[in-house]
């Protein structure tokens, strides 16, 4: 008896904190697109003429945030390109103007360029971006009137470089020069997934060297002992790099490291759909996580489902890839603030659309999920799970 | 997960050094063989019904990778800490191949987690047939002559360590699972 009274406790107990249901709406393809086209009509509809977003809101209190980070504004633009690649035109006129924002701020120097704005560092992860956003355009409009200034951003992040595959996150107008030892969480992989591209569009000009070069820095645990991180990051622009390189191009550390980042995101999703935010859910797996990082999540892994689709090694795991992609998807579908619940408020323009984190949303929350969800869109309509 | 794995962490699992001081085939090897034929289809049930238990559950294989672990890994501690099983009454007669044989001393949780990840994410057969090897091995102990309890004890907390470190690969492995 008493055998059977521990047996019942411990099965309780592990069920409720251990292995929870992982709950997964349904949701078809459609709805998700749908879902990602509500997140670009926040930005866009948040967006004012010079190309910025709104950076946060929160609607308890109806107070906007007025920070702003460009970093996340290029983020931002690319999402809204990645919109426009898949069909949705009317995102193409936004996000040239967010474009616009960005290379308002272009300055020259040596034989590249670099993006300073509000007299600030440049950043390395800005770059990147800018650098994917001008690919992306390049690619849906063929406009080539760019390219020299591509070039010019590349070598920008090129020249940022050290000789073990590190890239210094910021380079300072007021000395001239990079600021020594300071390295970005994720404007590394912002960088490298820049290279790649690069190396895409301008194939045989020497991107590639220095994307692996990175890629290999990121993969070997170099960036770990190097920037003093406890293990290797889950950097989902890390995922957009391997995603974007030609499978030939990545021997077998690299392949592992994307099998590795594969994983991770995939446990970050099934937690996420662990997450129902009932008191008791949120005592053992806290509360749903802010959008954005579950966003982040999602995009690597449908970066990573990208690879998978051109590289054998990788192939077994697609449908895997789209299970937790699709279940995802059904999970931010439900999350996200519909028009009916965005009418009943003060500002329904700064709610449609959006997901939020407790109260609070910003622009990267959109950008992320909207990414993240496009890609389960794909994986969705590729393989029937 | 490889056949050796699959034997070891079965192994460490029923621990049959820990079981020999109360389940003793020498005296009652009928009772013994019959807690092991249950054990055998119990488990052979969950490696079957694998699959339909997580749906019900709604848990994916890769996140019962991780509980597996986790429970292994606690009970594995316990193990080392206290080698020793305390409390088990045996009583005459053929209920004894029920209770305490099969259960509790054969069928644990870290044995029932461990069933059901196998059947859920490897061949059904082979993890049936990995079963009854393993259940082979505890009847072949349990005829083994108790003496020097210290000796065995140490085999216990030996394996006890075991599925800790059987736990925690299980633990690695659910989080790199895709």
């Amino acid at each position: 008896m008493r055998h059977a009274a521990v047996w019942i406790i411990g099965a309780a107990l592990f069920r409720v904190a251990v292995v929870p249901a992982e709950v997964c709406p349904a949701v078809d393809p459609d709805s998700v697109h749908t879902a990602a086209v509500a997140a670009g009509d926040w930005l866009v509809r948040n967006q004012d003429e010079t190309g910025r977003f709104l950076y946060g809101y929160d609607r308890s209190t109806s107070q906007v945030n007025p920070d702003y980070n460009i970093v996340r504004h290029a983020g931002a633009t690319n999402s809204l390109y990645q919109l426009a690649a898949v069909g949705e035109a009317g995102f193409l006129e936004p996000a040239d103007r967010a474009l616009g924002y960005l290379l308002d701020g272009a300055v020259d120097h040596d034989d590249w360029t670099t993006i300073v704005l509000d007299g600030r560092k440049a950043r390395l992860g800005t770059v990147g971006f800018t650098v994917v956003a001008l690919i992306q355009r390049r690619a849906l409009t063929g406009d080539t009137g760019y390219d020299e200034l591509i070039r010019a951003l590349g070598r920008f992040i090129v020249a940022q470089q050290e000789p073990d595959g590190s890239i210094r996150a910021f380079w300072d107008p007021a000395t001239g020069g990079p600021t020594p030892g300071e390295y970005g969480k994720f404007a590394t992989g912002e960088a490298v997934w820049a290279l790649v591209e690069l190396d895409n569009t301008f194939p045989g000009e020497g991107w590639w060297e220095a994307a692996e070069l990175t890629l290999h820095y990121l993969a070997d645990g170099s960036r770990v002992r190097k920037e003093g991180h406890r293990a290797r990051l889950p950097d989902h622009w890390a995922a957009y790099a391997l995603g974007a390189a030609a499978p030939d191009r990545l021997d077998d550390e690299l392949t592992d490291y994307a099998q590795r980042l594969a994983g991770y995101f995939s446990m970050r999703l099934r937690l996420e759909a662990q997450r129902t935010g009932t008191p008791l859910n949120v005592a053992v797996r806290a509360y749903p996580g802010p959008p954005s990082g579950v966003g982040t999540a999602a995009e690597g892994l449908a970066a990573l489902y990208r690879l998978a689709g051109d590289d054998p090694r990788l192939a077994t795991l697609r449908p895997d890839m789209t299970e937790r992609l699709a279940c995802n998807a059904g999970l931010m579908v439900e999350r996200q603030v519909g028009s009916s619940e965005a009418s009943a408020a003060g500002d329904p323009g700064k709610l449609e659309g959006a997901w939020f984190y407790r109260s609070y949303t910003q622009v990267d929350d959109q950008q992320h999920v909207l990414s993240g969800l496009l890609g389960a869109e794909q994986a969705m309509r590729e393989i029937d799970i | 997960m490889s056949g050796w794995f699959v034997f070891l962490a079965l192994l460490a699992a029923i621990n049959p050094p820990r079981l020999r001081p109360h389940l003793d085939a020498r005296t009652r090897p009928a009772h013994a063989l019959a807690a092991v034929a249950i054990v055998l289809v119990v488990g052979a049930l969950l490696v079957v019904f694998a699959d339909g238990i997580l749906d019900g559950l709604e848990i994916t294989p890769e996140t019962w990778h991780i509980g597996a672990g986790a429970v292994g890994a606690l009970v594995g501690a316990r193990v080392v800490v206290a080698p020793a099983l305390r409390g088990i009454e045996i009583p005459d007669g053929w209920a004894v191949a029920v209770a305490p044989f099969a259960f509790p001393l054969l069928i644990t949780p870290q044995l029932v987690v461990l069933m059901i990840l196998l059947g859920a994410t490897g061949s059904s057969p082979a993890a049936i047939g990995w079963l009854a090897t393993v259940l082979a091995v505890t009847v072949g102990v349990s005829v083994v002559r108790y003496q020097r309890p210290g000796v065995w004890l140490a085999a216990a907390g030996s394996l006890g360590a075991l599925l800790v470190i059987l736990s925690v690969a299980l633990v690695v492995a659910g989080i790199r699972d895709v």
